[in-house]
Parts: C-alpha cells; sequence; structure tokens
C-alpha cells in the first residue's frame, strides 16, 4: 500500500501533511486522488486518458426473444432484447411500425439505483436512444407493417443492465445495435383480423425475415474533468461521480454524425469537440471489428 | 389483533402444546366450531359466510358473468372452456394491521394461493402461468385468472362455455375477511366449497344463424338454474402449524405468531393433493413434512365430508320450509 | 399512460402459431423427455457463477441450459425505513423480475403480483438459513434478474440456489446454504379417471422439467432444502397429485438438492481460489 501525501492547502496550513493509504485517501479527497494520476497522464485503473476499457459482443443470447445481444464494456454489462408482437397502427400513419426503446437500470446493477419507476439518468438514456435511431432513420418503420391500417410489428426494445460501472449509454447503444442486427421475425400472413406465423422449428430466409438498418450508429462518451482540462474516454462509474460534464458523440459507419451531446462543464473549445469526434471514429471502426468477428 | 408476543406467553403456548394442551384447551388435532350459512348475500349467484369461534368470519360470493373467452395464443387452449377468477380482500376494519396498504402483502399472497389451488389440474395447463387479468396498481385485491383445462380444482369448466370460441361465463370468486382470529386460509375454502355449493348460474339458449353465427339468450327463470358442474370435486385445505416439535391445526392469532413454519394442504374428497405451500421462516425436516401432509389430508378429508353433510342439512331444512309455505329466515350479519 | 418510459403501442399481441403439417410436437407420450439426452431423474447441467456484478456485496450467475439468472446481494445496510420500530433481527428483502424478454410471451416492465408473490416465496426460503438475529438494525437486499425463462419451476428453484450463492459470496454468515430444485409430474401413458377405477399408470415424475414438458403438466413441486441440517425451507406444490407420488418426488428433491449442493459449493471454491491468485 502506498502512502500519499496530501497537498490540499488547508490541511497544509494548520498541520504537518499527513499520510494515508492509498484507499483512505480516494475516500476522502476523491478530486485530489484522481488529480495525481491524471497529471501523470494515467488513470487510477492503468488506462490512457484516451482509451476505452475492453469491450465484448455476444449475439442471440436469448432463445426467447425475436433478438438479443450481451455486451461488456469493463464492467458494465447489459442484456438487450427485442420481442415483436403485433399491434393496431396509429390514425395517422397506417403503415408504420413501433419501434420502442427502454433503459432499465434497476437495483441489481448498482446501490445507486433504488426499486421502482425509471429514474431521471434511465429516461435520459432510453430518451437519446429513441432520439438517435429516429432522426437517423436506422429503421424504416414502412418495412414493419402487416396490412396497412390494421396491424403492425411493434419492436419492444429492452435493455437491462446487469452491471453498472459507467458510460450505460455506449453500452445500452451499442447492445441495441446488436439486437436489431440479430432480429429474426417469421413472415406473417393476415386473415381476417388475426395474424399468423408459421411455427417451423428452424428459422430461415423462407419462412422469417431480418430488419434492414439503414445505418450503425455508434458512439463514444468522454468525460470532462476540470472544466474541460482533461477528457477522460469512457468513464467508469468512480470517474464519473468527480467529472463535471460529459461528451457524447455517435457516429455511422460511414463516418457521418448521428448525433453530438455536451452537458454541463462550462465551455469548451471547438478543438476539443474535434479531437473527440476523431477519437470517436476510431473507436467505432475498432469496434465494428469486434462487432462483425462475433456474429460469424 | 396482537402483533408481538412476549417469550412468557410464547414459552407458554410451546409447552402447552408439547403436553397436548393447547391454550384454549383444545388439543393438538382439534378445529374450533365452525358456523356456516349460505345464500347470504342476494345481488349474487352463490355465497357464503364462515365463523370460526374466536374471531375469523369470512364471506365468500360468487357472480357468474358472460364474458368473452380467453384463448392461449400458442396453444389454442381455452377456446371451448370458461373460467375462474379468485379475488381475495381483508377489510381494514378486521385488524388494525390492515388498515391503509398493511394488507396488500397478505391480500396477494392468498389469492395466489387461491388461484393456484384452484386453477391447476390437467395438462396443457400450468398453475404458475397465471394471468393478471386486471393491470391496475390501484385495486388493493390482486386478482388472478386461472388459465385451464377441465376440472379447475375439480369444477368443469367446458360446461361453463356458452359459445366456444366467443362467450363464456366467468366465475368472479371473491372473499372478504371481515375478522381476523386466525386460520385465514381454510376459512376462505370452506366459504368458498360453500358458495359454490350455493351457485345457481342461469340456463341459456343458443340459436345457429349458420354460417358459424350463433347468438344466445340467458334464459331469466329464477326457479330454472344450473349448479355448478364438478362442484363436488373442489378440494379443502388445512393449515398445519409447526410450533416446536409438534404441529397443531386451526391456530389461533397467538399461535400463529409462536409458529415456526406452516405448511397449507390443499386435498379433495378422492385423498388426491391439488396443492401444498410452506410459509413462513423456519425449517421443516423432511420425514416430518411427509407426516404434516399426511395428517393434512386425513383431516382435509374428514372435514369436507362434514362440510357436504351440513350444507346438504342446510338445503334440506330450507326446502322443507319453503314446501310447508314458511318462509325462510337467513340469519345473514347479525347472527351471533 | 407510462410516462416515464418511452411510449409504445397501447396493446399488443403476440401473432397467433400455425405448426405446419408435418411439425412434430414433443409429447410425453412420444420419446422419454423432451431433451432426449436426459433421463426422467436428470436434472439440467448447472453452469454457477460468482463475481458478475462489481458494485454488489456478493452476486451469482447461474444458467440451467436456457434458463439464464444473475442474482445480486447488497448489504448489510442500514435500514432506511422511517416508520420502521427497532428490529432485534436483520430484515431481508428480494425482489425476482423477469426480463421483458425473458419468456415466450412479453412481459410487463412493471412487476405483476406473480413476481410480487415469488418475491416473498423466496424471502420465506432463505430466511430460515441466514444468521439474521447477528444483523440487527441492518437491511438485506437481493434482486434477481431472470434474463431467460424455460420452465417456471426450475426458473424459481435456480433463484433460489443463486440467491444463496450470493449470500454466501458477500460474507454473510448462515446456517447452510438453500439448495433449490423442481419435478413435474406427467402422464406418460393413459390418463387415470377415478369414476371408472381403471387401473392405469400413476404420473411420472420428470425432474427439472423445461417450459415444453411444462406445458403437459399436472402437477409440479418445488423444494428448497439445507443439506446440512436436513431441513426444508420451503415447499410449494400445485396440481392433482396422490399423496404417495408427493412423498417419492419429496424424496427424489431432496437427493437432487445434495447434488446441487456440491455444484454450490465447487462454485464458491472456484471464487475464493480467483480472489487468492489475484492478491
Amino acid at each position: 500500500m502506498t502512502a500519499l501525501e496530501s497537498t490540499s492547502p488547508s490541511l497544509a496550513a494548520t498541520s504537518p501533511a499527513f499520510t494515508f493509504s492509498a484507499s483512505t485517501f480516494q475516500k476522502l479527497h476523491p478530486t485530489e486522488f484522481f488529480r495525481k494520476f491524471a497529471s501523470q497522464g494515467v488513470r487510477p485503473d492503468g488506462r490512457l486518458l484516451n482509451a476505452f476499457r475492453p469491450t465484448t459482443v455476444h449475439y442471440g443470447v436469448i432463445t426467447t426473444a425475436n433478438g438479443s445481444a450481451m455486451v461488456r464494456i469493463g464492467g458494465t454489462t447489459v442484456v438487450c432484447g427485442v420481442k415483436a408482437e403485433v399491434a393496431e397502427p396509429k390514425l395517422h400513419t397506417p403503415d408504420h411500425g413501433y419501434f420502442v426503446p427502454n433503459v432499465d437500470l434497476s437495483p441489481i446493477c448498482s446501490g445507486a439505483f433504488r426499486p421502482g419507476p425509471p429514474s431521471a439518468q434511465a429516461q435520459v438514456v432510453s430518451e437519446s436512444i429513441d432520439r438517435v435511431l429516429k432522426e437517423s432513420k436506422v429503421l424504416d418503420l414502412k418495412d414493419l407493417c402487416i396490412e396497412e391500417g390494421k396491424a403492425v410489428w411493434a419492436l419492444w426494445v429492452d435493455v437491462v443492465c446487469v452491471s453498472y460501472d459507467g458510460n450505460i449509454y455506449d453500452a445500452a447503444l451499442t447492445a441495441v445495435m446488436a439486437a436489431l442486427a440479430n432480429v429474426r421475425i417469421r413472415k406473417p400472413t393476415y386473415d381476417e383480423g388475426v395474424v399468423k406465423v408459421s411455427g417451423a422449428e428452424d428459422m430461415n430466409d423462407d419462412n422469417s425475415f431480418k430488419l434492414k438498418l439503414a445505418r450503425t450508429p455508434l458512439s463514444a462518451t468522454f468525460a470532462l474533468f476540470d472544466t474541460s482540462l482533461t477528457v477522460l474516454a469512457d468513464p467508469n462509474d468512480s470517474e464519473e461521480s468527480i467529472c463535471d460534464g460529459s461528451i457524447s458523440v455517435t457516429l455511422d459507419e460511414h463516418g457521418q454524425l448521428c448525433a453530438v451531446s455536451k452537458v454541463g462543464a462550462g465551455s469548451s473549445s471547438q478543438s476539443l469537440l474535434k479531437q473527440c469526434i476523431d477519437r470517436t471514429r476510431e473507436r467505432a471502426t475498432e469496434l465494428r471489428a469486434i462487432m462483425s468477428q462475433q456474429q460469424q | 389483533m396482537p402483533s408481538l408476543i412476549s417469550p412468557a406467553e410464547r414459552d407458554y403456548i410451546l409447552k402447552g402444546i408439547e403436553c397436548n394442551i393447547r391454550a384454549d384447551g383444545r388439543q393438538r388435532p382439534d378445529y374450533r366450531e365452525v358456523t356456516l350459512e349460505t345464500g347470504v348475500v342476494s345481488q349474487t349467484s352463490g355465497s357464503a359466510r364462515v365463523r370460526i369461534a374466536g374471531g375469523t368470519d369470512v364471506l365468500v360470493s360468487v357472480k357468474a358473468e358472460i364474458g368473452p373467452v380467453l384463448v392461449d395464443p400458442e396453444t389454442g387452449d381455452g377456446a371451448d372452456k370458461g373460467q375462474i377468477i379468485c379475488s381475495v380482500e381483508c377489510a381494514p376494519s378486521a385488524s388494525q394491521q390492515f388498515e391503509g396498504r398493511g394488507a396488500d402483502e397478505l391480500n396477494n399472497e392468498l389469492t395466489q394461493m387461491m388461484s393456484r389451488f384452484l386453477s391447476h389440474s390437467g395438462p396443457a395447463a400450468s398453475s404458475f402461468l397465471s394471468t393478471t387479468s386486471s393491470s391496475s396498481s390501484s385495486s388493493t385485491a390482486a386478482s388472478t385468472t386461472a388459465k385451464t383445462t377441465s376440472g379447475a380444482g375439480g369444477i368443469n369448466l367446458s360446461k361453463l362455455c356458452i359459445i366456444p370460441g366467443q362467450q363464456c361465463w366467468i366465475l368472479y370468486v371473491d372473499a372478504l375477511v371481515l375478522d381476523y382470529g386466525g386460520n385465514l386460509m381454510d376459512a376462505i375454502f370452506m366459504g368458498t366449497r360453500a358458495a359454490i355449493y350455493d351457485t345457481r348460474i342461469p340456463k341459456t339458449e343458443v340459436q345457429d344463424l349458420g354460417d358459424g353465427q350463433f347468438e344466445f339468450e340467458v334464459l331469466d327463470d329464477a326457479e330454472d338454474t344450473e349448479e355448478v358442474a364438478g362442484r363436488e370435486d373442489m378440494p379443502l385445505c388445512v393449515t398445519l402449524n409447526k410450533i416446536g416439535a409438534r404441529h397443531i391445526v386451526d391456530a389461533s392469532p397467538l399461535e400463529e405468531l409462536c409458529t415456526e413454519a406452516k405448511l397449507v394442504v390443499a386435498v379433495n374428497r378422492s385423498g388426491e393433493l391439488c396443492g401444498l405451500q410452506k410459509g413462513h421462516e423456519g425449517g421443516i425436516e423432511p420425514s416430518l413434512l411427509l407426516e404434516m401432509i399426511q395428517s393434512g389430508k386425513t383431516m382435509g378429508q374428514s372435514l369436507i365430508k362434514q362440510l357436504d353433510a351440513s350444507i346438504k342439512k342446510e338445503a334440506e331444512s330450507d326446502l322443507a320450509k319453503r314446501q310447508r309455505g314458511e318462509p325462510v329466515h337467513k340469519l345473514g350479519f347479525f347472527a351471533q | 399512460m407510462d410516462r416515464k418510459r418511452v411510449a409504445g403501442p397501447e396493446l399488443s399481441v403476440a401473432p397467433l402459431i400455425e405448426y405446419p403439417v408435418d411439425h412434430k410436437r414433443w409429447t410425453p407420450q412420444q420419446e422419454k423427455r423432451h431433451d432426449s439426452k436426459r433421463q426422467p431423474e436428470d436434472m439440467r447441467p448447472i453452469y454457477l457463477k460468482t463475481g458478475l456484478i462489481g458494485q454488489a456485496s456478493g452476486s451469482a450467475y447461474i444458467e440451467l441450459e436456457k434458463t439464464k439468472l444473475a442474482c445480486g446481494v447488497y448489504g448489510p445496510k442500514p435500514v432506511k425505513r422511517i416508520g420502521q420500530t427497532f428490529s432485534g433481527r436483520g430484515l431481508l428483502t428480494c425482489e425476482i423480475k423477469f426480463a421483458t424478454f425473458s419468456c415466450a410471451k412479453r412481459r410487463n416492465q412493471m412487476r405483476d403480483p406473480q413476481e410480487k408473490e415469488l418475491s416473498q416465496i423466496l424471502t420465506q426460503a432463505l430466511s430460515p438459513a441466514i444468521r439474521l438475529d447477528l444483523l440487527p438494525k441492518s437491511a438485506i437486499e437481493v434482486y434477481i434478474t431472470v434474463l431467460e425463462s424455460d420452465g417456471l419451476g426450475s426458473c424459481f428453484s435456480a433463484a433460489i440456489t443463486a440467491a444463496s450463492v450470493a449470500l454466501a459470496h458477500a460474507g454473510i454468515e448462515m446456517l447452510d446454504l438453500v439448495a433449490g430444485c423442481s419435478a413435474s409430474y406427467i402422464q406418460t401413458g393413459p390418463a387415470r379417471s377415478i369414476s371408472s377405477g381403471a387401473e392405469s399408470i400413476p404420473p411420472q415424475i420428470f425432474m427439472d422439467a423445461d417450459l415444453e414438458e411444462e406445458k403437459y403438466e399436472q402437477g409440479s413441486i418445488v423444494l428448497a432444502y439445507m443439506p446440512s441440517l436436513n431441513e426444508v425451507t420451503h415447499v410449494l406444490q400445485s396440481g392433482k397429485a396422490e399423496g404417495s407420488i408427493i412423498s417419492q418426488s419429496v424424496e427424489h428433491c431432496v437427493e437432487a438438492c445434495n447434488k446441487i449442493y456440491a455444484v454450490m459449493h465447487h462454485a464458491l471454491l472456484e471464487s475464493v481460489k480467483e480472489n487468492q491468485t489475484q492478491l
């Protein structure tokens, strides 16, 4: 256990320098603790400031769902399942299906979440994913039509967080995109108000179809520490709690921007934003390689 | 109703049970006196009120209504069957603990137990798969639909179907706990059995209009009604409480507070077990478990015989009174 | 209208499944079991691992072929409820939640009465094993998320097993681990009818039935058992069965719980070894 000297001015003025164990120091002065690492260009878990945690993506983990994926980014584990059900379309869009994403941050993944309705954080993540996919027109809702004005497919996309260690937005978006690529829906026949599908054991291209995704947006989140002086890629939970802002960039496979969001931490310069976008491009390429490798 | 028990009282009850003398003088397998009356609520298709000396008072009512059939999308099952929907509610006046949302957990537990024992019976059905019919969270009583084949707790569901694939009879069984004196589950089941015995469903006339179209009419004749088919096979349950190394039946509230583990055994008149559930926070040794199941079974069967005999006696005396032209007085709610 | 979630259609149903003419559905009369590799007394192989959830005091992940669930234990921590009077014993709360995509029919995002009841039963099954008297004024919270469910009986017994392992992983003092197992009674021959009095094959006991087998069950039993203390902490039986079948199934379940106990031990020892190598 290493001893760290406290250099915060208030303590130095009144008494000789204290020495603490590392874990005690982290609990008492989390920002100072972090600054000691950041000044050397590393983070407490050993990563470089712009490094992402090891990411794994697994397809088709849930057989009861039409499509599913499990994504692990460091200690954050999320499982996304897609269920396709039949519903009546809205009156003003009789040939549009439904796409309903929702992220569930339940008490199992962290002690910070309490049982009950979704917290503000969960609502924000669900809304962001909904917005990105709708505005970027990832899915053509007309593809989900069964019988115009009578029956359409409703895709319920639910993301369950099993273990939480920061950066839920990236993990959830990656899981949603992977699950959508994994979806197989049985081809329906419409007969006098009843939608029927074939119950054949194996699903092939004759009796089922996959979703046509116009693009695959993937994201990278950066936390801003010390009012934008330090940028941390892929923050974990302890880093998120000491950072005052974040930037999220979402790109598709053609390098086109799908969404950029910046919250908190005063104002950031243009060059900082450009830096983040460039880093996201690299990250998206890596992530796509991981995903395509797993899909085989 | 006491919610705390002192160590001295607990010790007294424990030692007494070991010597086969309970606090109110009964022996371990003795029931308290049960008063039963059917036909107490005129607006229902059938009703019964059960009172156990010592305070438990339960009112069970059965209403038969017409509704659409519930078809399982995967198996296509249920198109020619009726449904039974149970719910239990503990009135806030019954005990101090039941006021506000205090009784919610207990209501849910009793409702689920009741529908599990009444619902399961044949293949292509699972009591665990009981779905909620009411999704509103504001209801304090949670009701569950029994998704079943013929023989829901013995009751023949196919006879409850009016037009296959479209309309059927739905029996809403609602139990209301008016007073708490221990042993709620047994009282609820006794009341349910008596209420179902008392239930009369109007006859329906189905007309075939051709082309797969059917129309039906409910005959409004109060004298010409049908009884519920299969009601003799309905189960009754016996609650056995393990206190110390022995077990007792029909526990009073104080005895329930001393209970380490509780076993509810549901048995029908042929001796088949329709359900088994353990409660409370203690463990039971497997051999003791089997012993308790056995005693619960024998007790349940004799209870069914006695209950049937008394219902029959009441029905016969009512019929005799009517034939003599005498009015039939129901003791109703003010009887002691 | 649920304003806190992204809204979908108010009502959506699963499409009706039409099986092709040549489709062979498994029935108990045809073959032995749905999974032809298993005998009626065989359980599915269990995969059990601890330490999946970083922020929890203890966690476990269990897989029984297709049944997958994760369990996280938080505590002991101080009781937050204001109205709670002083309690000499710790307070155990269990919450079980099925993910919306875990069953064949999509489940609601909010907890339904079935989940509330299962949570209550889980609390009752685990309480006898935990030394709650050593934790006054404290609360232990057990959260279970079912990711995929292949048979409700097996799901529930897996939940009991995973919760015990997670509690042990969290370092909470317990009297013994609680193993859970389930069995179904399935008619493999002509059905017995009481009125005719004809002699026929009694239903067979299938240990650890999966979803396809559960569709044909006449009854089922779930048992939670502490092997070292030889005590049953919970039993839940539904459906009609003769007394002899029930005694038989209780014995079978007790034997199966002993086998599961060995698997739980192994998983906990592995996690201790991992921690040692990390240090």
